[in-house]
């Protein structure tokens, strides 16, 4: 990839992109040869963003999934079965059958190809605007 | 399953396995039903959430028995 070249997995917010960053837009480092220019869509910063993603996977609706990917059913029962695993794992690792559910989001989140997560913030941040 | 009601919107829950705190609708501020593992109001926090939430009381109850 030449300094001209840019991968643009969404063409309103999150760009990974080696371009110099010639305009306004915030920029967060995150390899010495990437960045990620957040292209502001909505009033969010950078905080309110990650917050946003955070409080939403401590207190997720229960059908995040069938909402934010309604225009795929398999895919979405695919990451439904993928989100059951996190669940079980979860109890797994504890001595009680608990139900508690910290961490279960983003071992999810860790289950996600990029695009998808890029889906998942993007749902995430729109029903948060509402 | 029992279910005691503390005041509107917030209930104690004793199921098969343990007890949990059920707060929703006017108790909590989108209306939202989520569930805590402790045994009171009080002791409800992010760390003993279930983190997830229903739109109503009935699916939360539903959810409980799917452990």
């Amino acid at each position: 990839m030449n300094d001209k070249q840019h991968l643009n997995f969404n063409r309103n917010s999150l760009t990974i992109s080696t371009l110099h960053n010639t305009n306004n837009m915030k920029t967060t480092q995150v390899a010495d040869n990437q960045q990620i220019n957040w292209k502001p869509t909505h009033t969010y910063n950078t905080t309110q963003i990650i917050d946003n993603v955070i409080w939403f996977g401590l207190n997720y609706n229960y059908d995040f999934i069938d909402q934010c990917w309604s225009d795929d059913l398999s895919l979405a029962n695919h990451l439904k079965d993928k989100f059951s695993t996190c669940t079980e794992g979860l109890h797994k690792m504890s001595n009680v059958n608990s139900r508690i559910g910290y961490g279960v989001f983003t071992r999810f989140l860790t289950m996600l190809d990029s695009g998808n997560r890029e889906r998942l913030y993007n749902y995430i941040l729109t029903i948060k605007k509402q | 399953m029992t279910v005691k009601r503390i005041k509107e919107g917030i209930y104690k829950v004793e199921d098969s396995q343990g007890t949990w705190i059920a707060t929703g609708g006017f108790a909590t501020m989108n209306g939202k039903w989520v569930a805590h593992e402790c045994n009171t109001y009080e002791e409800c926090t992010t760390l003993n959430s279930w983190a997830v939430q229903f739109d109503t009381f009935k699916q939360l109850k539903q959810y409980a028995k799917s452990f």
